[in-house]
C-alpha cells in the first residue's frame, strides 16, 4: 500500500493532487508518542489513526528513527516535530503530506493576470492531465512472450504547440533514461512490470506517468509549457540531463532563451547565445563565425535540417542568418560529437527546422528597426502534416540613412533568408520531410559595384520503424554557398569575380535498440563541387580578361558505428568509431613540386592533367568519438570524453575573422587534411534539487595541418595557391565553468572560460616558418572569458534582462618600427600575434513586456526594448596602420561604440 | 597573365571604407613597444644617364619622425657582363650613380653594400627590363559643391598606357606635381638690413627678388602600383592622383609629371604588400600583417631581415600642364578665390628712416609692401605678414623649366 502511494503521488504533478480529495480527518487533538520507532513505522501508526496520508519514496526515510511526542493543533505543526530531528522536508496539501529530501518544494505564486478560472482552459487542461494520472498499460497482455525486456518508445511533444520536443530526458524509474531524438522520438528497454516514466526538458513541466509494461509498446508524451502554471508544486527532484547524459560539451540554445538574451538592433539570435556560453568565442562585435574551444572559425560544421550552411551571417557577421522564429531546436558541440557527424574538427552546430503545428493554422510576425519577419505553419493533414515557411528580410535601409557619409547613405545593403519545411508524421514515428533553406546578402560598395553573398540549403529526410527496435535514417541534402562582386566603375575594367562551393550529402543510419546498447551504424557521402574563382568581363565595354580557376571536386565518405551503452544506472559509455576517406577527383590539373622543397616557382616540376573521376589524391582514416558518465550521486556526475576528427576542407582567409572574399579549398595532393584530437573531462553536479546546474570542463585539444599563410598571400583567383599556403600545428586548451540557475524568478547563468590556442609554423624554410616556428597564439585566442546572463521575472508580464561580457584582448600584430621607402612610411611587424588589444567589456540591458496570457486571447505579443552597451564602452576591435600625407598613423575601431538601443515587436496568432 | 587583383582590391577598400565609418573610429598615438633597429634598403638604377640612387637608412620608432641615415657605407652595382659601377654618398644616406653610368635593357644588376661597420648586403640579380610608355595623363574636375562653397569639389588625375609589350605587365608609378601661386600682397622691397633695402622687380634683372609668384612641387606620398587588366597589356584610367579645390592649388596652373617604372612579379608583388600594409584600412576583415622582405640580405649573416628593394627599369615619364580654365566646363570656377585669405593692409605711420627700428621688431613676421610718401597716405610703411606678401614661404619662387606660360 505504502508503495502504491509513493509511486503515485511523488511523480504525479501537484495540478492532479489538487484534484484529488483524499479523506483525512482533521479531528483534534493531533499527537503522537514515539520512541526509537523508525520513520517508517511512526507514519504508519500516524496515517493508521487516520491523521493524514505521507506521499514519500522509501529510501529517504529508511535512515531516520524518531523519538519524541507532540500534541499540536494544526497539521503543519505536527509533521514539523515530527520531522524535526531529520532532515526532511515537507508541504501539506489538505491532508496530503509530501515529504521531500531537499527543500525544493515551493508554492508558486498565482499569476497576476489569469483571468477568472470558468474562462480559463487551464482548468481543462487539469481534467486531462487528471485521467492520466491512472496506470496506464502499454502493449499486448495476450502476447506469448512474458519474460525479458521490452521497448517502449513514442513521441514526446509540446501540448500547446504539438511541436516534438528534441532533447527531452526520458527515464525509467530514474534507472534508464534517453533523450529525445530531432523527431522527438525516444525508445528505452526496460524490464516489464511497474514503472515510473519520467519526461523533463527545460521550459517544460516535468511530466510522469505510471506506467505497467506489458510487451513492447509505444506511449507518446505531451508536456506543458512551464509558464502555464496555476498553484502548481514543482517537483522537479530528477530534472538532471546534464549530469545523466554521457555527453558533455553540449549546449542547447533554448529558442525560449532568446527572448531573454538582450538583442543587438532588436534581433534574436543564436549566435549572440552561443556566444554566452563557455568555450565559444569570435574575434569581436561584428565578426563572421565562432571560435569553439580554441578553434577557427572554418573548424565549425553548421547544419540547417542536416544541409550545411557555409557562411549564416548577414550582413558580414552583425546577424545570424538563423531566423529564431522557425528554429525548432539548435544544439552546439563543443565536444562529444556523434560519430554520425563529421567533416570538421571544432564543433557541431545542429539547427533544426521547426515542424508545423500539425493541428491549427499558426503564425509568428515581428519587427526590429533591422528587420521584418513572419512565419506560418499550415497543417495539411490534421495531426499528420504540415508545413512551415518563415522570411526575415530588411524592411528598410532608414538605419543607414541616419549617416550623413553619401557612400555609407548609398551602400543600400539589404538580406533576406527564408526557411520552408513540410513534415509527414505517419504513425508509429515515421516521419518524412523536406525543407529548404536561402539567404542572401547585397551591399553596393559604390553607385556602380555590387558585392552579394548567397547560401542556399535543401534536405530530405525519411525516419522509418522497422521494427520497434530498428529504425532507419536517411537523409539527403544539398548546399551551396556563393559570392560575387560586380564591379562596372570603369566600363573598360568592368567585371564579375566571384566563388561557389556546393555539397550533395546522403545518410544512411540504422539505430537498434537492445537491452541497454543503443546502437547506431551507417554510412555517409559527401560531394563536393568548388569553383574556386571566376572573373569575366561585364557590359559590351569590358576590356578585362576572362580567367577561371578550374573547378575542384572531392568526394568524402564515412562509416560510422557507435554504441550508446548503459552499463549500470551509474555508468553510460558511448563508444563510436567513424571511418572517413576522401579523394580529391580529378576533371582538373594539379601542380606537382619537387619534394623536400618550399613549393615555389622554383620547385615546380610539372603540371598534370587529372581525366575525370580519377583520383589525384586519397586520404583516410579513423575517428574515434569516446564518452564515459559516471554518475557519483544523485546529483552528481564525472564524464570524460575523447573525439578525432578529420577534416578535407578548408577556409583561405588571410584576415583575422571570415571575410568577403574567404573561398574553401578541397584537400588535395599538396593540402593536407586538418586533424584534430579532443579530451575533455567535466564534473556535473546539481544543486539545490536539479535547479542549479553547475559543471566544470576541462579539455585539451591538438590539431595538425593547420593553414596559414606567407606575408602577402594572394588568396584570390591564384591557380598556384599552393606556393602561399603553409600548414602547421597547434593546441588549445581551458577549462570553463558554468553555473545555471533554471528556475525562479531570478535565473540566467554565469560562465568562465579560461582558454589558450596557440599554433606554430616551423620549417626548415624561412618563407615556411612564422615566427621563427615558436608557438604563437592565434587572433582569437582570449584566456579569460566572463559571460553572465541574467533574467529577472518581475511579473508574468514584465521581465528584465542583463547580459556582461568581458574578455581579455585578443592578441594582434603591432608594429615594431618604421621605416621610409619611396618618400613614404611604412611600418614594420615582426612577430605575428605578440601584442593585446584592451579587453573587452559589455553590458546589455533589455525589458520584455508580454501581452494578456490569457489562452483564449487571438494572438499574444510582446514588445522588447533594449540596450546593446549600455556604458558605451569603445571596445577595440582592431588596431590598423595607414598612411596619412605619408606619415603613419594608428587607429583604433571599435564596431559599436556607443549604446545602442532598439524596439522589437513580437506578435504570435 | 593578367590579373585584376588591384581592381578588386580598389573595390575592398571602398568596401572597407564604407563599413569603416559605421563604426567608431579613433586616432590613436602610436606606442613604441618593441623596437627592431634594421637596415632599409631603396635602389634603382634606370636606362637613363646618371640615373641609379640608392638611399640607406634604419627603421625608427613609431613616435620618431625621421630615418636615421646610414653613412659612409660603400655601395656598388655589378653587372653579369662584368662591370662594376660605383656609387658615391652625395647626401648623408644618399648614394648617387656616377654620371657615365647608363643601364642597359635587359642586363642583370646586382647591388652591392659594405656597412662602416664592415657588414655585407647583396641584392638578388636584377634584369633591367623596359617600362611601357604612358599614352596620356589626364584630369577631371569632379565638382562636390559644400555649404562654404558651392564650387567646391576635386581635380582627378588618370593614367591610360595602353601600349604595354609582352612580358612586363607590372609597374610602379610615381608623380610630381607643381603648380604656380600667388600671395594676395606682395611684397615690393626686400629689406637689406638697417635702413637699407631694394626693390624687387618684376620681369626685370632680378627675377629672384620678386616675391609674388612661386612654384611649389608635391611628391606622391603613396606607393602606387598597377597591373596590366587590358587584353592587350595596359591600363586605362588608374586614378594616380586627386586634389582639393580647397587647397587652392589649382588657381594659376598646375603641371603634373607622372613617372613609371616596370616591375617583375616578385617586384610587384613587394610593392604591392607594401602598398596593402601602409594604405589598408582595416576593419572586421583587416589583412594579417607581417614582415615583407625585398630582394636584399645579409651576406654573412641570411637571418638578419634586411627591408627594401633593389630595381632596374627604364623609366618613362609624361608631363602635362593645366591651368583652371580648362576646368570651366566641367563646372570650376575660381570665384576670385585667393591662394591665402588675408586681412586688411597694415600701416606704420613713421618716418622712412626708422624702417630699420621696425624691421628689426617685426622683420620676422612682415614684409614691406611699399612706402607711402604722403600723397595717397600718410607718410609711413604699408607692409603684410608674410604668409601673405611672400610667396617663397610656399615654393620656389624661380620658374620652372617645363613650365609653359
Amino acid at each position: 500500500m505504502r508503495d502504491w502511494k509513493m509511486n503515485r503521488i511523488i511523480f504525479a504533478t501537484m495540478t492532479l493532487l489538487s484534484v484529488f480529495k483524499l479523506a483525512c480527518q482533521d479531528q483534534p487533538p493531533l499527537q503522537f508518542d514515539f520512541r526509537n520507532t523508525p520513520l517508517l513505522q511512526a507514519i504508519g501508526t500516524l496515517e493508521e489513526q487516520g491523521i493524514c496520508n505521507f506521499y514519500f519514496q522509501d529510501h529517504w526515510i529508511s535512515d531516520y528513527t524518531i523519538t519524541g511526542q507532540a500534541r499540536t493543533e494544526t497539521l503543519a505543526d505536527l509533521i514539523s516535530t515530527l520531522l524535526s530531528s531529520t532532515d526532511l522536508h515537507f508541504v501539506l496539501i489538505g491532508q496530503k503530506v509530501i515529504l521531500t529530501p531537499t527543500p525544493i518544494i515551493q508554492t508558486l505564486e498565482v499569476g497576476t493576470d489569469i483571468p477568472d478560472e470558468s474562462q480559463n482552459p487551464i482548468l481543462d487542461q487539469r481534467m486531462i492531465n487528471r485521467e492520466r494520472v491512472e496506470v496506464l498499460q502499454i502493449g499486448d497482455k495476450d502476447e506469448n512472450e512474458t519474460v525479458g525486456p521490452v521497448v517502449l518508445s513514442g513521441i514526446v511533444r509540446s501540448a500547446e504547440s504539438n511541436q516534438p520536443i528534441v532533447g527531452a530526458l526520458v527515464s525509467i524509474d530514474r534507472k534508464f533514461s534517453t533523450t529525445t531524438d530531432p523527431q522527438g522520438g525516444y525508445r528505452l528497454e526496460v524490464p516489464r512490470g511497474f514503472h515510473e516514466l519520467i519526461v523533463q526538458f527545460a521550459g517544460m513541466k516535468l511530466r510522469s506517468q505510471r506506467i505497467e509494461i506489458l510487451a513492447d509498446g509505444e506511449l507518446h508524451i505531451e508536456m506543458n509549457e512551464e509558464a502555464i502554471q496555476l498553484e502548481d508544486i514543482m517537483i522537479s527532484a530528477t530534472e538532471d540531463e546534464n549530469i545523466s547524459d554521457v555527453r558533455m560539451g553540449i549546449a542547447t540554445l533554448d529558442m525560449e532563451q532568446l527572448k531573454n538574451v538582450p538583442k543587438v538592433l532588436g534581433e534574436n539570435d543564436i549566435v549572440q547565445v552561443a556566444l554566452a556560453l563557455p568555450g565559444v568565442q569570435n574575434v569581436g562585435e561584428g565578426a563572421s563565425g565562432l571560435n569553439v574551444r580554441g578553434g577557427k572559425t572554418d573548424q565549425n560544421l553548421m547544419l540547417f535540417n542536416n544541409a550545411t550552411v557555409y557562411n549564416p551571417f548577414h550582413f558580414f557577421g552583425f546577424f545570424s542568418a538563423f531566423n529564431a522564429d522557425v528554429i525548432g531546436t539548435s544544439e552546439l558541440y563543443k565536444s562529444s560529437i556523434p560519430a554520425s557527424y563529421g567533416g570538421r574538427l571544432s564543433s557541431l552546430l545542429d539547427v533544426k527546422l521547426k515542424k508545423g503545428n500539425v493541428q491549427k493554422f499558426s503564425g509568428k510576425g515581428g519587427i526590429s528597426p533591422v528587420t521584418g519577419q513572419l512565419s506560418l505553419e499550415v497543417p495539411l493533414i490534421k495531426e499528420k502534416m504540415s508545413i512551415i515557411s518563415g522570411i526575415r528580410g530588411t524592411y528598410s535601409d532608414w538605419l543607414l540613412n541616419q549617416v550623413k557619409d553619401e557612400t555609407i547613405k548609398n551602400s543600400d545593403p539589404s538580406f533576406f533568408d527564408v526557411a520552408t519545411g513540410i513534415h509527414l508524421d505517419y504513425g508509429n514515428g515515421n516521419t518524412v520531410y523536406a525543407s529548404i533553406y536561402h539567404s542572401r546578402d547585397r551591399f553596393k560598395v559604390t553607385t556602380d559595384s555590387l558585392y552579394s553573398y548567397q547560401n542556399l540549403a535543401a534536405s530530405l529526410g525519411w525516419r522509418h520503424a522497422i521494427s520497434k527496435r530498428l529504425l532507419l535514417q536517411t537523409t539527403l541534402t544539398t548546399s551551396q554557398y556563393a559570392f560575387d562582386i560586380d564591379y562596372d566603375v570603369v566600363a573598360e575594367e568592368a567585371f564579375s569575380y566571384g566563388f561557389e562551393v556546393k555539397e550533395t550529402y546522403g545518410q544512411l543510419a540504422l539505430n537498434y535498440f537492445l537491452n541497454q546498447h543503443e546502437l547506431q551504424v551507417g554510412f555517409d557521402s559527401k560531394l563536393y563541387d568548388v569553383l574556386p574563382g571566376f572573373f569575366r568581363p561585364t557590359g559590351g565595354d569590358s576590356q578585362v580578361l576572362e580567367e577561371e580557376i578550374e573547378r575542384e571536386r572531392g568526394l568524402e565518405s564515412s562509416f560510422f558505428v557507435s554504441d550508446d551503452y548503459a552499463i549500470s544506472s551509474k555508468l553510460t559509455l558511448y563508444t563510436g568509431l567513424r571511418f572517413s576517406f576522401f579523394s580529391a577527383l580529378g576533371g582538373r590539373s594539379a601542380n606537382f613540386y619537387e619534394p623536400g622543397q618550399p613549393r615555389s616557382e622554383d620547385s615546380f616540376t610539372e603540371t598534370i592533367s587529372f581525366p575525370d573521376h580519377k583520383t589525384i589524391q586519397k586520404y583516410s582514416g579513423p575517428e574515434v568519438r569516446l564518452s564515459l558518465k559516471y554518475s557519483t550521486s544523485a546529483y552528481a556526475s564525472i564524464k570524460a570524453s575523447y573525439s578525432k576528427s578529420r577534416q578535407y576542407i578548408h577556409a583561405l582567409s588571410n584576415n583575422v575573422s571570415i571575410s568577403p572574399t574567404d573561398t574553401w579549398k578541397l584537400s588535395d595532393h599538396n593540402f593536407k587534411p586538418q586533424l584534430s584530437d579532443q579530451f575533455s573531462i567535466g564534473y556535473f553536479q546539481n544543486l539545490k534539487d536539479n535547479e542549479i546546474e553547475a559543471s566544470i570542463e576541462a579539455y585539451y585539444k591538438t590539431f595538425d595541418n593547420l593553414l596559414d599563410y606567407e606575408v602577402g598571400a594572394d588568396l584570390i583567383l591564384n591557380p598556384n595557391l599552393e606556393t602561399d599556403v603553409i600548414q602547421g600545428e597547434g593546441f588549445a586548451y581551458g577549462a570553463e565553468l558554468l553555473i545555471k540557475k533554471k528556475k525562479g524568478k531570478l535565473n540566467g547563468w554565469m560562465s568562465y572560460t579560461y582558454s589558450r590556442s596557440q599554433q606554430s609554423f616551423d620549417s626548415q624554410f624561412v618563407e615556411e616558418t612564422i615566427n621563427g616556428g615558436a608557438h604563437f597564439p592565434t587572433n582569437f585566442e582570449k584566456p579569460h572569458d566572463i559571460s553572465i546572463v541574467a533574467n529577472y521575472k518581475h511579473t508574468r508580464r514584465f521581465s528584465f534582462s542583463m547580459n556582461i561580457n568581458y574578455s581579455t584582448g585578443r592578441p594582434i600584430t603591432y608594429p615594431t618600427a618604421k621605416y621610409e621607402l619611396s618618400g613614404t612610411e611604412i611600418v614594420h611587424f615582426s612577430d605575428r600575434n605578440s601584442f593585446r588589444l584592451p579587453d573587452y567589456f559589455r553590458i546589455d540591458l533589455s525589458v520584455n513586456i508580454e501581452g494578456s496570457h490569457r489562452v483564449k486571447k487571438l494572438g499574444h505579443s510582446y514588445w522588447s526594448f533594449s540596450i546593446y552597451n549600455l556604458t558605451a564602452r569603445k571596445n577595440v576591435y582592431s588596431i590598423f596602420f595607414a598612411n596619412n600625407g605619408g606619415d603613419i598613423e594608428g587607429y583604433e575601431l571599435s564596431v559599436l561604440g556607443t549604446a545602442i538601443p532598439s524596439i522589437t515587436y513580437n506578435f504570435k496568432f | 597573365m593578367l590579373r585584376t587583383k588591384t581592381i578588386s582590391l580598389n573595390v575592398f577598400q571602398g568596401l572597407t571604407i564604407s563599413l569603416i565609418l559605421l563604426g567608431c573610429l579613433e586616432r590613436v598615438e602610436l606606442n613604441p613597444l618593441d623596437f627592431d633597429n634594421l637596415l632599409v634598403v631603396e635602389g634603382l638604377i634606370t636606362n637613363q644617364t646618371g640615373g641609379g640612387m640608392v638611399k640607406l637608412s634604419r627603421t625608427f620608432q613609431l613616435d620618431q619622425d625621421n630615418p636615421e641615415p646610414v653613412e659612409n657605407a660603400l655601395v656598388w652595382v655589378i653587372s653579369a657582363s662584368g662591370d662594376s659601377i660605383n656609387f658615391t654618398e652625395e647626401r648623408p644616406g644618399q648614394y648617387q650613380v656616377g654620371s657615365g653610368f647608363t643601364g642597359s635593357i635587359g642586363e642583370r644588376y646586382k647591388l652591392l653594400i659594405s656597412s662602416s661597420e664592415g657588414d655585407q648586403y647583396a641584392s638578388d640579380w636584377v634584369e633591367m627590363i623596359n617600362t611601357p610608355p604612358i599614352d596620356s595623363v589626364y584630369a577631371f574636375f569632379d565638382l562636390k559643391p559644400t555649404t562654404i562653397n558651392g564650387n567646391a569639389g576635386s581635380f582627378n588625375f588618370f593614367v591610360d598606357s595602353r601600349s604595354a609589350q609582352s612580358g612586363n605587365q607590372h609597374y610602379r608609378l610615381e608623380w610630381t606635381a607643381t603648380y604656380e601661386l600667388e600671395v594676395p600682397n606682395p611684397s615690393r622691397f626686400q629689406w637689406l638690413g638697417g635702413n637699407d633695402f631694394i626693390a624687387r622687380e618684376f620681369g626685370g634683372d632680378n627675377p629672384e627678388l620678386q616675391v609674388q609668384i612661386c612654384w611649389q612641387t608635391d611628391t606622391s606620398s603613396q606607393i602606387l602600383v598597377n597591373e596590366s587588366v587590358l587584353p592587350a597589356g595596359g591600363f586605362a584610367e588608374f586614378p594616380v592622383h586627386s586634389v582639393d579645390s580647397e587647397s587652392r592649388k589649382m588657381l594659376r596652373g598646375y603641371s603634373i609629371e607622372v613617372t613609371q617604372y616596370a616591375l617583375t612579379p616578385e617586384s610587384f608583388d613587394y610593392w604591392s604588400l607594401l602598398a596593402e600594409s601602409t594604405q589598408q584600412v582595416g576593419f572586421l576583415f583587416d589583412q594579417q600583417v607581417g614582415t615583407v622582405r625585398g630582394n636584399i640580405s645579409n651576406i654573412t649573416n641570411p637571418d638578419e631581415i634586411v627591408l627594401g628593394i633593389f630595381d632596374a627599369a627604364e623609366k618613362v615619364s609624361f608631363r602635362r600642364q593645366y591651368h583652371p580654365l580648362d576646368f570651366r566646363d566641367q563646372g570650376y570656377r575660381r570665384n576670385g578665390q585667393k591662394f591665402v585669405d588675408c586681412a586688411d593692409q597694415e600701416f606704420l605711420n613713421s618716418a622712412p628712416d626708422s624702417l630699420g627700428y621696425f624691421m628689426d621688431q617685426y622683420g620676422e613676421e612682415y614684409e614691406i609692401a611699399f612706402f607711402s610718401e604722403g600723397i595717397i597716405a600718410p607718410p609711413g610703411i604699408i607692409y603684410f605678414r608674410k604668409e601673405c606678401s611672400n610667396c617663397t614661404l610656399y615654393g620656389s619662387n624661380q620658374q620652372p623649366g617645363f613650365w609653359e606660360n
